[in-house]
């Protein structure tokens, strides 16, 4: 109970600091924003339920409509309240592949359509029906390319026709069973109640009549509530805190600012500016703590059970391998090294909501076990962390190179000692997974393609850390090899699920990134060129 | 791999007592087997052997991703040249630990990590060798099985020599074979050989005509439907015959129909508004007469004779009369499937030659089938399929359940519910089954532990019928062995990293 009122508080603080978007000239739904839905499988705040269904509609949380900025609530709360065909009309679904708009005939820039625009394309009719065919075929087949694209784009049509008749709005519980029911579905004398405020709900809406939608509002949430069959009011309070604050958010900019008051206070104010990065930092640790612990709370397993929450705990981890061996060290370079991993993989995962999915879902069968999810996959995601400090690390010391400047052997040995903690979690995290599957699916090792990346990076370090003991290379070695070495982490963890996309790890594939990741590598790479002409001039020198 | 890789103290080798370091020195030039076992325990050979497995194992994740899981296990997991060079890991492995003969304490760590690694191996082999992997579908209506069907393909020959079968391991996937290259298997006790000539990865029930008896003989048509949106071609053999069909359900969207005249071909319904095409022999040889229609309305009508195209009017579907024949039957055998569907099972084409070199006509064999291959007065008959492996045991499913996440249908779990019975004692056992918690037959803390013990986890359900569910089989003998090996990787890794004992 401590941490969740901790928590709570921890994101509370913040939601009264952050604009929450103001609307005009309608009425404003604030108030619909703490009623229960029941929406993919699990029970959520209106708020919740709005952005993530526009963001999956329309890829964003606020849309430009007849010139005005409208948020989530708004645009899914008209959608609710008034189904008229006007909205057929309206720029609302996302259709974010460029190859697949030229395909089809569409504007090359523009990314959001309406539904009459899409519906009379007889293209991507013929589209969607061939990608159609080919699951019906095959139930499992994988569809790639304009196919998977078309496909997407057929869902969300058929997310917005579902909106438009309502059938997604499932706010009642039912007296038996677990499906709940949407206000159509009441039968009217059971229910007329319930039925009589959705519709005074809607004609206050019509006549922008805030007080009376409030009103109407009001009777709606004391009616679920009595009910019942709803989540505790803390998960929910809390669940919506957690989206208005965008913990993660505040997290990258205080990590950021430390980043740069270490890099400024360099060559004066040295003491100084490291405490206050100190203090950021750890101030963006303990909120991104948070938010990672309100994810926690809310969906009930550990935050590691998707791409996105991968991303961000590897950022949490890297960040907290930084501040302990600073701790320890005190040598600033820990800090320097992790600040430009985790700001990345924070900005990432908030800029890519398409490719990485914010929202809570429940899990695959296989994965709802608490206990491998947090032993195997905390440990592998948390050696992903490690080996990405040993990648910043490695930076600070290339970088060095590259300015001209000879690394300091404790450089070297730091970077050493966090490939050691890299290697440890990952061997044992590897492992886990074996005995996992022994349980879950049968064997121990059968070389799917994310156990055999795992032991591929596994090797790669183990040949970097032998390679560097026998003298065979020094600390630029050692430099060099951590950042080629971590393209084979990134191969375990993006690359299996989003381009070979194949094996048993089925439950995290996705698709989209790869000109960013591609990008990622090239830029490593010419990066680790430089460092070596750099470093043959300097020798020859 | 040196003690100083794994402690992690970069350049310690200065450090290292010289009397220590001169016997290891001396012992080297004094007996050659030493001088072996430091070149087999060489950190050299640990960093090719490092590289060499990392890529390799690399590679074959593409070629899986590109090909086929069992493309890559051929070639790489689980092909000879992989095998051995784990074996010389093995080697390496050990060998490094005698080269820091005697051993002190700080190489505590550095030593229980590489025999866990060792040990880890040496499981997997005892595993792959005693232990089986397969799997059993059950139904609650179904009967208990006693066999499991497990991944590897064997070719079944019965031996005409004494009506035995024997197995030989046959996977049609590696095998590249042609009529002019064919492979060659012996038939125990004979001096014949099988021959196979050609292999597919789909077999599928393809129509022939062939002549038949006064009563089965009737006209005989062999038509190719195709569609280039569908990028599908589709095989149908009707026939007038007794025995035969006259009649095909096209894809439950149209109905096709051949009758010897127009007073026998089936009723059209006026209600009915799907289309259909009705077909009767002409009158002269070779020929056909054809109506197309909806409803009762005919909507074109003519006559058809081998080798015509004639469009249907159903989306871009058209029609090719590649066969007429008279006094013929419909027979169906497997041949691979040209329709571009990718349906179908594995199988080969064999025929049978005696040590004269004469040779028997080919036919396919498809995986499930039995086929006789028949060489004057000698007779073979050869199967193809996944072996069957018994068990001492019957497992049956009494219960199957599948929960799903509130307010949608998507499975949250699965739960089996299966009798055990001894075929022995009789004694029966019953067992749970649920993602991530297996059932074990006979069970018990020994068995569980040491791996002697049939598991069988969830592995597959079908949406459209919940009275089955495929559970996979695991029988793991090497069990107990990878068990203390992972567990002595991650302590030898942490004591190596993190605890140091003083140095005497």
């Amino acid at each position: 109970m401590m941490t969740r009122s901790l928590a709570l508080l921890s994101l509370l603080a913040l939601t009264g600091v952050i604009p929450t978007g103001s609307l005009r000239a309608e009425v404003a739904p604030r108030s619909l924003e703490s009623l229960v839905i029941q929406e993919g499988g699990r029970k959520k705040p209106y708020l919740v339920f709005t952005e993530e269904t526009l963001r999956s509609l329309s890829g964003k949380t606020a849309l430009t409509l007849n010139g005005q900025k409208k948020d989530a609530m708004t645009v899914i709360t008209g959608l609710w309240m008034s189904p008229d065909d006007s909205w057929k009309g309206k720029e609302l679904i996302l259709v974010s592949n460029r190859p697949l708009r030229q395909q089809i005939g569409l504007d090359p820039v523009r990314k959001l359509y309406s539904w009459n625009e899409l519906s009379s394309n007889e293209a991507l009719a013929k589209e969607i029906t061939s990608a159609a065919g080919v699951r019906r075929r095959d139930p499992k087949a994988k569809l790639v390319g304009i196919q998977k694209e078309a496909s997407d784009v057929g869902m969300r049509m058929g997310l917005f026709e579902e909106l438009l008749t309502g059938t997604d709005f499932k706010i009642i519980a039912p007296l038996s069973g677990s499906d709940w029911l949407t206000s159509a579905q009441i039968d009217s004398s059971e229910g007329k109640e319930i039925i009589d405020s959705v519709a005074s709900m809607r004609s206050a809406w019509m006549t922008k009549d805030p007080s009376s939608f409030d009103q109407s509002v009001a009777a709606l949430l004391s009616l679920q509530k009595q009910i019942g069959g709803l989540p505790p009011d803390w998960k929910i309070s809390l669940e919506i805190a957690y989206q208005k604050t965008h913990p993660f958010r505040w997290a990258w900019i205080l990590y950021a600012a430390a980043g740069i008051i270490l890099l400024l206070s360099r060559n004066s104010w040295e003491r100084l500016g490291y405490q206050i990065a100190w203090v950021l930092a750890g101030s963006g640790f303990l909120l991104q703590a948070a938010g990672l612990l309100a994810r926690v709370l809310i969906a009930g397993r550990p935050p590691v059970t998707n791409m996105y929450e991968s991303v961000i705990w590897v950022a949490f981890g890297t960040i907290l391998f930084a501040l302990i061996f600073e701790a320890i060290y005190k040598a600033g370079s820990f800090l320097l090294g992790a600040v430009p991993v985790a700001v990345a993989s924070l900005i990432l995962a908030d800029s890519q909501p398409v490719i990485l999915d914010h929202s809570i879902h429940p899990l695959t069968p296989v994965l709802r076990d608490n206990f491998w999810l947090s032993t195997h996959v905390l440990s592998i995601t948390l050696s992903y962390a490690a080996f990405a400090l040993s990648l910043g690390v490695a930076h600070v010391a290339l970088a060095q190179v590259i300015a001209g400047r000879r690394p300091t052997a404790i450089l070297y040995t730091y970077l050493y000692k966090t490939l050691q903690v890299g290697v440890l979690l990952l061997a044992t995290g590897t492992i886990l997974g074996g005995v996992w599957a022994n349980y879950s699916w049968g064997r121990f090792w059968d070389w799917d393609p994310k156990e055999t990346w795992a032991l591929t990076a596994l090797l790669g370090y183990l040949f970097l850390l032998h390679g560097r003991i026998s003298g065979l290379w020094g600390g630029f070695g050692l430099a060099v090899g951590s950042v080629i070495a971590f393209m084979s982490v990134l191969m375990a963890w993006y690359g299996v699920n989003f381009v070979l996309g194949a094996g048993l790890h089925s439950y995290g594939f996705g698709t989209g990134g790869f000109p960013l990741v591609a990008a990622f590598v090239g830029c490593e790479i010419l990066f680790v060129a430089i460092a070596f002409l750099r470093k043959r001039q300097s020798t020859a020198v | 791999m040196s003690a100083d890789a794994t402690t992690g103290r970069i350049g310690s080798k200065t450090k290292r007592p010289l009397s220590r370091a001169g016997m290891i020195a001396e012992r080297q030039r004094r007996s050659p087997v030493w001088r072996l076992i430091h070149l087999l325990g060489s950190l050299k050979l640990a960093l090719v052997l490092l590289a060499t497995i990392a890529i390799a194992i690399a590679i074959a994740t593409f070629t899986e991703a590109h090909f086929d899981a069992a493309v890559a296990r051929a070639w790489i997991y689980k092909a000879p040249w992989f095998i051995a060079w784990l074996g010389v890991l093995c080697i390496n492995l050990f060998a490094v630990t005698l080269t820091r003969w005697p051993w002190q304490k700080k190489h505590t760590g550095f030593i229980i990590t590489h025999y866990g690694i060792i040990l880890l191996l040496i499981g997997a082999v005892v595993g792959s060798k005693l232990g089986f992997e397969g799997n059993v579908t059950l139904r609650t209506d179904g009967q208990p099985q006693r066999k499991i069907v497990t991944d590897r393909s064997c070719i079944q020959v019965e031996s005409p020599a004494d009506s035995y079968l024997y197995l030989m391991p046959l996977d049609t996937r590696f095998m590249h074979p042609s009529p002019t290259a064919p492979k060659y298997l012996p038939v125990p006790g004979t001096p014949l050989q099988i021959g196979i000539e050609a292999a597919s990865e789909h077999l599928t029930p393809q129509p022939h005509l062939a002549p038949a008896s006064e009563k089965a003989a009737g006209t005989g048509i062999l038509l190719d439907f195709s569609s280039g949106m569908m990028k599908q071609t589709l095989h149908v053999g009707l026939s007038t015959g007794e025995g035969s069909p006259g009649t095909y359900d096209f894809f439950g969207r149209a109905a096709i129909a051949l009758a010897s005249n127009a007073a026998t071909l089936p009723p059209h319904d006026p209600n009915d508004k799907k289309p259909w095409l009705d077909l009767i022999p002409g009158t002269r040889e070779q020929s056909l007469e054809y109506r197309i229609g909806r409803g009762v309305a005919v909507t074109s009508s003519g006559n058809l004779h081998e080798g015509d195209l004639l469009p249907l009017g159903w989306a871009d579907w058209r029609l090719h009369v590649a066969q007429i024949a008279s006094k013929s039957a419909v027979v169906t055998t497997p041949a691979p499937d040209d329709s571009g569907a990718e349906s179908g099972v594995p199988g080969f084409r064999a025929f049978l030659m005696n040590p004269a070199g004469e040779k028997s006509t080919p036919l396919w064999v498809a995986s499930g089938e039995v086929v006789p291959l028949v060489l004057g007065k000698e007779m073979v008959r050869i199967g193809y399929g996944l072996e069957l492996r018994p068990i001492p045991f019957s497992i049956a499913l009494t219960e199957f359940e599948v929960p799903r996440d509130e307010g949608t249908e998507t499975p949250s779990d699965f739960k089996a519910t299966v009798r055990f019975k001894n075929t022995k004692t009789g004694a029966e056992q019953d067992g749970l089954i649920r993602m991530n918690h297996p059932a074990s037959y006979p069970g018990g803390l020994l068995a569980n532990t040491t791996g002697f013990n049939y598991k069988f986890s969830q592995a597959e359900w079908n949406p459209r019928d919940l009275k089955e569910t495929t559970l996979q089989v695991l029988y793991d003998p090497g069990w107990l062995l990878k068990w203390i090996g992972s567990l002595a990787i991650c302590i030898g890794i942490a004591t190596m990293f993190y605890i140091r004992p003083r140095e005497s």
